[in-house]
């Protein structure tokens, strides 16, 4: 099976990336390349269980509940990705206004809130039988749910402000103060004393767990894109409505759906 | 060395101190809830779209 430094999931992993960079710039393939990613996300899924569940052996101390790192670490990680790209889209709006920066940002938003609630929600499921309760107020768990209620708050000033260009302004100054607490959330384990465990170090797990973790990963990072790529087209329909407001945004550039 | 195979074949597996024994439940919980958020959240793209 593969190695600690790469393995066919990361093979994979830059497969796609190559697939949604050739798309960016090529938009008469953005259609079979979101097909292509859509299939290998649906196979690299429906896999994922049996992996998981059956094919890895349990771990030393946790037995088989650690079966929950599958699951609670690569929605944690593909959901503060999806908070990047926030950031990112958000301060890519202010330096130059376009609602497919706008667009992009609060589809990414949306998902990132998704994933990063059910990462936290199994994570507390995990909590119970490794440390004897649902929650505590622990810094990582503190302030992963500061980000949550950040980005709900992002998504509620959204859906409040109804000025097309307001909206994406103040939601893009919103985008980039939310991301402070990204980083701050990803070091919380190793800022403070926490109850929380550090990342293992790959080199000293079995490779069987590293390869399954590294496949979890790919596939959870190819869901999320599928995603934001579904939830940005419905926001690019919306905006597309709204441009028809006479100076709201610069207009949409013709491309392949 | 072969009694040592059989022993080891025979010795039930005593949990070690701060083992966990169990806990599928909360395995197949942390799934379920993974699955129900999946399909949920796709669906409700799709119809979101569909409408828009």
């Amino acid at each position: 099976m593969g190695g600690y430094t790469f393995d066919s999931s990361i093979a994979v992993m830059l497969l796609v990336i190559g697939l949604i960079v050739l798309g960016a710039y090529k938009p008469n393939t953005r259609t079979w390349v979101w097909r292509i990613i859509t299939a290998i996300t649906v196979v690299m899924l429906a896999v994922h269980p049996y992996l998981s569940l059956m094919w890895v052996p349990p771990e030393k101390q946790m037995g088989d509940v650690y079966r929950i790192i599958y699951v609670h670490v690569p929605q944690i990680q593909v959901g503060m990705f999806a908070m990047a790209i926030n950031g990112i889209c958000s301060f890519a709006y202010l330096m130059k206004k376009s609602w497919v920066s706008d667009a992009l940002a609060e589809a990414s938003a949306e998902v990132a809130v998704y994933m990063a609630s059910v990462a936290v929600l199994l994570g507390s499921i995990w909590g119970k039988p490794t440390w004897g309760v649902y929650w505590d107020w622990d810094p990582r768990l503190t302030t992963a749910t500061i980000l949550i209620v950040t980005y709900i708050g992002y998504l509620a000033l959204r859906s409040f402000v109804e000025d097309p260009e307001k909206r994406a302004t103040w939601s893009a100054v919103m985008g980039i103060i939310a991301f402070v607490n990204v980083p701050i959330t990803w070091q919380a384990v190793k800022i403070w004393a926490s109850l929380h465990q550090k990342p293992s170090n790959p080199k000293t797990v079995d490779p069987q767990m590293v390869w399954v973790l590294h496949w979890s990963q790919v596939a959870f990072f190819c869901l999320m894109a599928v995603f934001v790529w579904h939830r940005y087209l419905l926001a690019k329909k919306t905006r597309e409505k709204e441009v028809a407001l006479p100076d709201a945004l610069p207009p949409a550039r013709p491309e392949a759906a | 060395m072969s009694w040592l195979a059989l022993a080891a074949e025979v010795t039930p597996e005593v949990p070690q101190m701060g083992q966990l024994v169990g806990g599928w439940e909360y395995v197949w919980a942390s799934y379920i809830v993974t699955w129900v958020g999946i399909v949920l959240y796709a669906a409700s793209l799709f119809l979101r779209r569909q409408k828009a």
